[in-house]
């Protein structure tokens, strides 16, 4: 028969005590990782906020925080023998698993990543993104979304917008629109030019400096062709461009400058009898 | 003299260059270069005008102005120029601004580049004479180091100009200013004074 274990309360209040130390230090572990992480958020926000656009911050914010948070927590767990080294193994291979599956995931997060450092376009911007036009709503770190100009959201994926091409039309003050229009070879080509121009300075968008400009661009099939150059801002240039459009008919009709039809001459090479 | 108010009475129409205002049977009919609006005001309601700085019609783009001087005028140091200033017409219907009229007309230009520069209201201004006092008189004090010839005067932000209005006879008179801008060789150093200007474009600065 076994004798009873030979065990006083001191030693039971010992053993406890050390088999829940480890626990304890876990746990202030934790609660310090945490009032760090608030503490450098809190600094953030009040040292590097106000200096960074919005979008640009959060995830800035996030991934520091974050990164705190998980290093503070493998660190802290040491004490209940979980091992920095067994966890990186272990993440390792977790880490090429997760690699394989969340590929595209990866590609956008980095993309994202480097659209914010990188910054073709912020929130607000007009811009061509993928044969998308339209505004910029939103720039997340796996995906920008772009409401076009008939009203559509579109979500485009970051490594696509990252490696495709991206035009930003709200980079510049202004931008230059141009419109060709056809004249008849029988017109009078100065009397053209100097119509054109005068709606130009009677728009009050189209820019003086710099200068809008009138220019016979080609000798045409049936017309001549004059080009209408104007530098006009970024805000109104749709509003302009549709009022020149209308502008240009109205003032060449007024001014009794023919806009031909496509035409062509035939000529026959041998007589051509005609029957009544 | 301070900003002036102009009331305007049933049956009355003002006219101020390209600026038209009607208020006839309860009917007020703005109409400037840009565009025609038309109210229909109780009987009591009290319609004034009020002449203000330039940077609202036809829409509100930038508060830079730019006055292009018809000719370029050599300024000697610490000058001092008045120069000619467009202003606009806001619209009071019982205090509450219902519309801005321009008497002028309205351009833009870009100061500097395209992708990189200011967009600023444009006006082809020139040194007030006697002839042209209806349009508004804006004073300038600049302070050049040396003699140079100036083409343009840049004011950053029109709606900060101070100004003051009488009524006249034939109309209304407005008075800006002063502004002070601070020259210097090609340099253009943007006072730090509170009404800020620059002066630009020079064509060469005289030693």
């Amino acid at each position: 028969m076994a004798s009873p274990t030979n065990i006083t309360p001191e030693g039971e209040v010992a053993k406890s005590l050390e088999q829940v130390i480890p626990y304890l230090w876990v746990g202030l572990g934790i609660v310090l990782t945490v009032l760090i992480a608030l503490f450098i958020k809190a600094m953030m926000r009040k040292a590097v906020r106000p200096k960074l656009p919005a979008d640009v911050y959060s995830p800035i914010e996030k991934a520091i925080v974050y990164t705190i948070v998980i290093v503070g927590v493998i660190v802290s767990l040491a004490p209940l023998g979980i091992s920095l080294t067994g966890l990186l193994v272990a993440g390792g291979f977790a880490g090429i698993v997760l690699g394989f599956a969340t590929q595209t995931v990866i590609a956008n997060l980095f993309s994202g990543l480097f659209l914010l450092v990188e910054r073709p376009f912020k929130i607000g911007d007009a811009v061509q993104v993928m044969n998308y036009s339209g505004i910029v709503e939103d720039v997340s770190i796996l995906s920008t979304r772009v409401r076009t100009w008939d009203g559509v959201f579109v979500r485009l994926p970051n490594d696509k917008v990252f490696s495709g091409d991206i035009a930003n039309y709200a980079r510049s003050v202004a931008r230059r629109l141009s419109v060709k229009i056809g004249v008849s070879y029988n017109s009078d080509i100065d009397k053209a030019v100097a119509v054109l121009r005068e709606l130009l300075e009677d728009q009050p968008y189209v820019l003086v400096n710099p200068p809008p400009d009138v220019l016979v661009n080609e000798y045409g099939d049936s017309a001549i062709v004059l080009e209408v150059r104007a530098w006009v801002p970024i805000e109104v240039w749709f509003q302009v461009y549709a009022d020149l459009m209308k502008g240009i008919k109205r003032r060449l009709d007024e001014a009794g400058i023919e806009i031909p039809y496509p035409q062509l001459d035939l000529h026959f090479r041998n007589e051509v009898k005609l029957k009544s | 003299m301070g900003n002036i108010l102009i009331t305007l009475n049933q049956g009355v129409e003002f006219v101020l260059e390209s600026a038209q205002l009607s208020f006839k049977d309860g009917v007020l009919v703005l109409k400037d270069l840009y565009k025609f609006e038309e109210y229909r005001v109780v009987n009591k309601a009290q319609v004034t005008i009020k002449p203000t700085p330039p940077y609202r019609s036809p829409t509100s783009l930038t508060k830079c102005l730019a006055l292009s001087l018809k000719s370029p005028i050599i300024v000697p140091s610490s000058s001092r120029l008045e120069v000619i200033a467009p202003f606009e017409l806001e619209v009071l219907v019982n205090d509450k601004p219902i519309s801005v009229l321009t008497p002028f007309k309205v351009k833009f230009t870009v100061i500097g580049t395209p992708s990189e520069g200011v967009l600023c209201r444009w006006f082809p201004s020139e040194l007030v004479s006697e002839g042209n006092l209806k349009k508004a008189k804006l004073e300038v004090n600049a302070e050049v180091v040396g003699t140079a010839l100036i083409k343009d005067i840049v004011i950053e932000d029109v709606n900060n100009l101070p100004m003051k209005s009488k009524k006249l006879k034939e109309g209304i008179q407005v008075l800006y200013g002063p502004v002070k801008g601070l020259f210097m060789k090609n340099h253009l150093i943007i006072s730090q004074k509170k009404f800020q200007s620059k002066i630009i474009e020079v064509i060469k600065t005289l030693e």
